[in-house]
């Protein structure tokens, strides 16, 4: 399955915490949705600035990353993760907080 | 079949923050169970690159018992992810992990004991003041040691919490029952877990899920009875839908007051009038024997069948009408021998059209429910939080739904489970295992039963005679007796009453501001309930210190402390030790106590109770010398593996065993009895069960003619129900977002603005009929208080018509001023899910 251009929304991602030099979340994720809706789903979450799908399996579980600026921005996205039509689960597996 | 999508950031050449970013990845393929390039999964432990310290330790939040690792970098956490060696969470965290970083770095953190003070004194009125530790406990001693001469060890009382760690609970009460010789001590597991107990203790005579998490890949069905997992229990969530995703035969149902997200995963999705569940209980016990798929073998050889008393009353103060007018509101827990026939005739009332009828769910579905239990094939976990618990007949529908596994013999094997889940992280470790409750003792030892305080007495090397027989005071009594001046010296510790206990108003509120009484809040933030008490102590809390949790399928962990705690915080295991100093024996016990036992003239309650030869018997020496240990450099021994070593002697050969302290250090966590080094899965049962003798296939050795009962037990109405004038169910409950009562989760400043404050969920047509619209701010009243909220149409929770749902962690929305202080008379814990409420548009 194709990704749509996440390297373009790291990358402005990257440039925008250069400029303003804030400490950065970087955190990831499994996701679960029902095998079949995952081909619908990636290019969805994709497109959520600040996400990026990595990896899935059809066993349902799909790998995402966020990257935040600060927790309300993660929070925010994670709700969008969580929010996103045909997710059932969102779980947080890795974070960290720091200059980065 | 795996897919993967290129990533420039894995590249061989990569930055620190690429580093990261592949670390993140590779953890979270692990968990996946999704193979990553070996580029990404070896990073994860390359320690010199990220500079960061990994230990393990318990999540804080929850009654799951996720392990995280920690990471620490100059004496801060700054990094978790969920630990890939639990067998919980297998390296997932859910986002309330994503709290676990900064919970202890708020703000507001409490640094210092402060002291109501006006001219350079204590004065109730007076303003908080930053004193000593040595000023904080003076004052105490001084208040403590008054009540007890004027009123006597009535007079002084302790609310605790299941979030204690196990020996800060099991130095709790030994101070309080042994000590100061009160009873009133009781955990905030009340309001959360004592229906549970109270059903365990009633159907199996003793406590804690027979059945474990490894049934929730065994399982076929999955029946929710009143908990939203999706939000609550996310982690056990995803391994149901692991398993209803991989196996299509699997089915879910939930049932619930409204909707919420866990439908969505839904084969039967049941919304049911408040109340009814016990009804729909019955209904199935009533379909397994009208059908023919009661487990004769089963019930003839492992259980007994007894009818309950009913009209038990409301738990309400004696003088509540509705207290008057309950037939054996004085022996709620009674019952009666019956026989199966008589049971069968019980309960063949409720028929499928007067339950369809009564809770609204329609028939076709209440049946396709009741054979996920009738049909021997399949393989039903039940589960259950506080949608059981939180409910006036909290201990009945515990004991209902034991009913029906029993019934089919569904029980204690691989899948066949009926599971209590629970709501915070050591319920059970701390407040059940450890007993920190006003009628019990640990390994679920009783203070009402002379050889159980016997035995107590004999590992405590105390007199006979030390602990009291009566029961203490139980949660809601507490506030009662606050309130009417019989209980003046008061310790709160690791949770925020205030904001949790029901009718604050006109119960709990007037009970702390009482002239009469003293109150002392230890707390690592100065919530709701620190702000109304007259010393705040300023608490460590989670990994600044050495700490034990027991989650819900009896699985004790334990970490080290990581970080120091900042200031002069001090844990709760220190100021419970350090406390007992301020005593002599001859301050506390009773003269004729003293006269008969001259040995234990002129000791302090600390060299009774910890430096008693057992608790001080491990040098420093034992601890390890990586991590730091505050309470042993305080006390000069090991003392928590001496308190832990102690405790566990109650329940070893007893069927609570405990592994030897060290163990718990090294693996992640252990399911009790541990019986020659091996973890017990599934209790009462042979082969699995070490205490099942040979020969016997199940014995639920809790009873003493190791039979389980089955518990005749009827539908009767909620407390309050909605009438002409107060026209909707209101039922509370938590988000995902703000776990407890916000007192760490809103620290966060950006989390708290995520879900900034609590609304009021409710159905769009009930709003339009009052001619709202989702956002309008209206009072939510009730015949006891009021608050203001604005409108949720929308949303994750979508109410049924007539009812609505107020979450409770917003201290600016006190919901609990609405909420009615009823009980359930068996386990007293309140039900906080059912009153009568309208609405009206703030013009």
């Amino acid at each position: 399955m194709k990704n749509r251009s996440v390297s373009r929304h790291v990358a402005s991602r990257r440039d925008f915490l250069k400029a303003k030099s804030s400490p950065s979340i970087i955190a990831s994720l499994m996701v679960q949705a029902r095998p079949e809706h995952i081909p619908a789903l990636t290019p969805e979450l994709n497109a959520i600035e600040g996400v990026e799908v990595h990896a899935s399996a059809d066993t349902g579980r799909m790998v995402l990353t966020i990257e935040a600026m600060d927790d309300q921005h993660f929070m925010g996205l994670f709700d969008a993760v969580q929010g996103q039509k045909h997710v059932i689960n969102a779980q947080l597996v890795y974070h960290q907080i720091e200059d980065i | 079949m795996t897919k993967k999508t290129s990533d420039k950031s894995l590249l061989p050449t990569i930055s620190r923050r690429d580093y990261i970013k592949a670390n993140a990845i590779a953890a979270a393929a692990a968990a996946a169970g999704i193979a990553v390039p070996a580029s990404a999964a070896n990073l994860v432990t390359d320690k010199s690159k990220t500079q960061l310290t990994w230990s393990k330790a318990a999540c804080r939040f929850c009654g799951t018992g996720c392990s995280v690792m920690v990471g620490t970098k100059q004496g801060r956490v700054v990094a978790t992810h969920g630990d890939v060696k639990s067998e919980v969470n297998r390296g997932l965290n859910c986002v309330k992990g994503y709290f676990l970083s900064k919970i202890m770095y708020g703000k507001d953190r409490l640094k210092t004991p402060l002291l109501r003070m006006s001219n350079g004194k204590y004065d109730k009125n007076g303003d908080f003041t930053p004193v000593s530790w040595t000023q904080a406990f003076d004052i105490m001693a001084e208040k403590w040691k008054a009540a007890i001469k004027e009123k006597g060890p009535e007079s002084v009382g302790m609310f605790g919490s299941g979030q204690w760690t196990v020996w800060e609970g099991y130095a709790a009460v030994k101070l309080m029952k042994a000590g100061f010789r009160s009873n009133n001590i009781d955990p905030n597991a009340r309001h959360c877990m004592a229906s549970a107990v109270g059903g365990f203790m009633r159907t199996f005579g003793i406590d804690e899920p027979m059945g474990c998490y490894d049934d929730l890949e065994a399982a076929d069905a999955f029946v929710l009875w009143g908990s939203n997992m999706a939000e609550m229990h996310p982690i056990l969530w995803t391994r149901i839908t692991d398993r209803r995703l991989s196996a299509p035969h699997v089915k879910v149902a939930v049932l619930s007051t409204f909707e919420h997200r866990c439908f969505d995963l839904a084969d039967n999705g049941m919304v049911f009038t408040p109340q009814t569940d016990l009804a729909i209980l019955n209904f199935i016990a009533n379909y397994i024997i009208q059908n023919g798929h009661v487990n004769e073998d089963f019930v003839a050889k492992h259980t007994n069948f007894r009818r309950g008393n009913t009209d038990i009353g409301y738990g309400l103060r004696d003088e509540h009408p509705l207290q008057q007018k309950a037939k054996n509101a004085d022996k709620a827990g009674g019952s009666q021998p019956m026989s199966f026939e008589d049971y069968a005739k019980f309960v063949s009332d409720y028929d499928v059209e007067s339950v369809s009828k009564l809770s609204g769910v329609p028939e076709k579905q209440l049946i396709e429910l009741a054979k996920l239990y009738a049909d021997p094939k399949i393989k039903v976990m039940s589960l259950w939080t506080m949608g059981f618990n939180q409910h006036t007949r909290g201990v009945w529908a515990n004991n209902l739904v034991y009913n029906i596994h029993l019934l089919t013999g569904k029980i204690s094997e691989p899948g066949n489970s009926p599971f209590s889940l629970t709501g915070q992280p050591s319920a059970c470790g701390t407040a059940r295992e450890v007993g920190t409750f006003s009628h019990r003792l640990p390994a679920d030892m009783v203070v009402t039963d002379p050889k159980h305080r016997a035995f107590a007495e004999d590992v405590w090397k105390l007199p006979e005679g030390t602990i009291p027989a009566k029961p203490g005071l139980h949660a809601v009594e507490q506030n009662r007796a606050l309130k009417d001046g019989k209980l003046n010296a008061y310790w709160v510790q690791v949770n925020n009453n205030m904001q949790a206990a029901a009718n604050m108003m006109e119960e709990t509120l007037p009970g702390y501001r009482n002239p009469d009484n003293f109150i002392v809040v230890s707390d690592a933030y100065p919530t709701v309930t620190a702000q109304a008490a007259d010393l705040i102590l300023p608490t460590a809390m989670w990994v600044e210190k050495e700490g034990a949790y027991g989650n819900a399928e009896r699985r004790t962990q334990f970490w080290h402390q990581l970080v120091d705690a900042p200031g002069e915080a001090k844990s709760d295991l220190w100021q419970l030790v350090e406390f007992s100093k301020r005593f002599t024996t001859e301050d506390v016990w009773s003269a004729d106590v003293l006269e008969k036992n001259p040995a234990y003239k002129g000791k302090t309650l600390y060299e009774v109770l910890f430096k008693n030869g057992q608790v001080d018997k491990f040098p420093l020496s034992e601890a390890s010398d990586q991590y730091a240990n505050h309470e042993n450099e305080a006390f000069g021994f090991y003392i928590q593996k001496g308190l832990f070593e102690e405790y566990a002697t109650f329940g070893r050969g007893h069927g609570h065993d405990l592994a030897p302290f060290e163990v718990y250090h090294k693996e992640r966590g252990l399911r009790w009895p541990v019986v020659d080094g091996k973890e017990t899965r599934w209790r009462f049962k042979e082969g699995q069960d070490p205490y099942v003798e040979k020969g016997k296939d199940f014995q639920f050795y809790g009873k003493k003619d190791n039979r389980a009962v089955i518990f005749a037990l009827p539908f009767e109405p909620a407390a309050e129900s909605p009438d002409e004038e107060y026209d909707l169910w209101l039922s509370t409950g938590r988000v995902i977002e703000h776990w407890h009562s916000g007192s760490m989760t809103q620290r966060v400043p950006e989390l708290y603005r995520a879900f900034p404050n609590a609304v009021a969920f409710m159905h769009p047509d009930d709003a339009a009929a009052r001619g709202l619209k989702r956002g309008s701010e209206i009072r939510v009243i009730s015949r006891r208080g009021e608050i203001r909220t604005r409108v949720e149409t929308r949303g994750r929770n979508k109410p049924p018509k007539g009812l609505i749902f107020v979450p409770w962690f917003d201290a600016s929305q006190l919901i609990n001023k609405v909420t009615l202080d009823a009980t359930d008379p068996i386990s007293q814990q309140t039900d906080y899910k059912k009153c009568a409420v309208k609405i009206i548009e703030v013009v």
